[in-house]
């Protein structure tokens, strides 16, 4: 077989790869859109659960995903990028900063079933916190941890050495440099892994089964017990409540995650065109 | 003319991990004059420049040990503030180092990190430093462009700007010419003989005859040693190292 055979074979073999790749988002999204739109109405959008879902729409599990995936952002956040700022700027590499980084990965690797149990211990029972948006929140939030320390780790990481020499030569203290020229130039990076890390929080189910609850009402306080989409999800489709129910359920949350990451393209993009 | 010492350096020596750069430097610099270094690359010409704004502070690997001393008062003492010396020793570096903001940002970039915040004074400000670094004509009506759609030498002055804007009494040059074409590299060059009037200036350069046509102070370095240091014009005709001789006439670097 000559060389140029050769090259042909291996390029039809990745774009194979590729393709199958493809394929099976493809797949699995029109089989959840096929089998869920039809349920999907403004009414299912906007109605209450009734009869346990089996009759009414999802508004409540909408509004118990925003809450807890708003609130875990804004634990999670300041708690992230302080690590990261601290790794990249604050440290040389050295042992300690290994091990941070090697427990931040471990966190990531941790199956959120783990932290469901850890949350219901910690937060739910230790703290008196109960099944409640906080409690769900609080576990969410140290679950994204890893994700948004990551991103904002390589979002600083990759701000140009001579910002911060510029800041220094002019009179500058390391705290100025970070704050006005490392962090606004790392943002972009930075929304991003909030925006991935929010993403995981919404299509978390394991976690808030053991830490925000079932209520199927529309959580009053941080303290209200609620349902998140895809908890409602699972309830309707385990529990053969109604399958039609749950693939609608199912259509919203796709759906949502699909606009969620869309938005983070979109915020990148604007912020690498604003300046270059 | 006037030959009060601006600078004085009494046995410098910088050494990185364990490697010395720069060893037993003794030099003066005189006020609003420009002191050019030439050397080949690796003779420690920057590694100086940044132990005189303390840049190697950042650089935990970096050690300097001697004196310098401005204006009689030894930087590397306690009741110097590290913000002030850097405030008083403006640096300009190889490439040119434009923040990604825009043209007025860059230039208000440095009197705000020291509190100044009054819009009068900081338009005022930054009129006053593009006039020195001769550039105010160019950008006069695009204050709001994004700095890096300027040319490189229009970048490099747009720098010069910005080292002006807080107000220093010396300006050190680390080859701020070594990206630049002839054209900018003339108007750079000229910007410095301009500023020399309120400055004092110490100018590295890889390119000898830009050493000679702006130096009034001209030191070779080699190997982390200075050769030798005198007027310029000296340096170019009687160097007294044969070292030196052999540096400006291009046998060797």
């Amino acid at each position: 077989m000559n060389v140029r055979s050769k090259d042909k074979i291996a390029r039809f073999a990745f774009l194979l790869a590729a393709m199958v790749t493809i394929l099976i988002l493809v797949l699995i999204i029109f089989y959840v859109l096929f089998n869920g739109l039809r349920v999907v109405t403004f009414e299912f959008l906007t109605s209450p659960i009734k009869e346990m879902g089996k009759e009414g729409g999802i508004f409540p599990t909408i509004i118990s995903s925003i809450y807890l995936a708003l609130l875990s952002i804004i634990i999670a956040t300041p708690l992230a990028v302080g690590t990261a700022v601290f790794l990249t700027e604050y440290t040389r590499e050295n042992v300690a900063t290994k091990i941070i980084r090697f427990g931040a990965n471990c966190l990531a690797g941790i199956p959120s079933i783990i932290f469901g149990l850890f949350g219901f211990v910690f937060f739910v029972i230790y703290l008196r916190f109960g099944w409640s948006i906080l409690s769900g929140s609080l576990t969410l939030a140290c679950m994204i941890l890893p994700t948004i320390i990551r991103t904002s780790e390589e979002a600083i990481k990759s701000v140009s050495y001579t910002y911060k020499e510029v800041t220094y030569a002019l009179g500058g203290t390391k705290l100025q440099g970070i704050y006005k020229i490392v962090l606004p130039k790392a943002l972009p990076g930075i929304l991003t892994g909030i925006i991935l890390g929010m993403g995981r929080a919404i299509e978390e189910t394991a976690v808030l089964i053991f830490t925000a609850g079932l209520s199927i009402h529309i959580p009053t306080s941080v303290f209200s017990s609620g349902r998140s989409m895809a908890v409602h999800f699972y309830t309707l489709a385990r529990e053969g409540i109604s399958i039609e129910k749950a693939f609608g359920t199912a259509a919203v949350l796709v759906i949502s995650i699909l606009i969620i990451n869309s938005i983070s393209y979109f915020i990148m993009y604007r912020f690498m065109r604003k300046y270059t | 003319m006037d030959k009060q010492i601006k600078i004085s350096v009494k046995d410098l020596n910088i050494s990185y991990d364990s490697n010395r750069i720069v060893r037993d430097l003794n030099i003066d610099v005189y006020a609003n004059n420009i002191l050019t270094i030439i050397g080949p690359a690796n003779s420690g010409k920057s590694s100086f420049l940044r132990a005189i704004n303390r840049l190697h502070d950042i650089n935990p690997d970096a050690k300097v040990t001697g004196t310098i001393k401005i204006d009689e008062k030894d930087i590397y003492k306690d009741d110097i503030r590290l913000y002030d010396l850097r405030k008083m020793v403006g640096m300009i570096f190889a490439t040119p180092t434009p923040l990604p903001m825009s043209i007025y940002d860059n230039l208000v970039y440095g009197p705000k990190l020291h509190g100044i915040s009054n819009k009068q004074n900081l338009s005022e400000l930054v009129e006053e430093s593009l006039k020195a670094a001769s550039l105010w004509d160019e950008v006069k009506d695009r204050l709001d462009v994004s700095a890096i759609c300027l040319s490189g030498g229009q970048q490099q002055r747009l720098c010069i700007a910005r080292a002006l804007t807080v107000k220093p009494e010396i300006i050190m040059f680390d080859e701020p010419c070594s990206g630049l074409d002839p054209i900018s590299t003339s108007k750079v060059e000229a910007t410095m003989l301009e500023l020399k009037k309120q400055y004092t200036i110490i100018l590295v350069t890889n390119n000898v005859k830009q050493a000679a046509r702006v130096g009034d102070q001209t030191a070779f370095f080699l190997m982390g040693e200075m050769v030798e240091v005198n007027k310029t014009a000296v340096v170019f005709t009687t160097p007294s190292d044969q070292r030196t001789n052999d540096y400006i006439t291009g046998r060797f670097g």
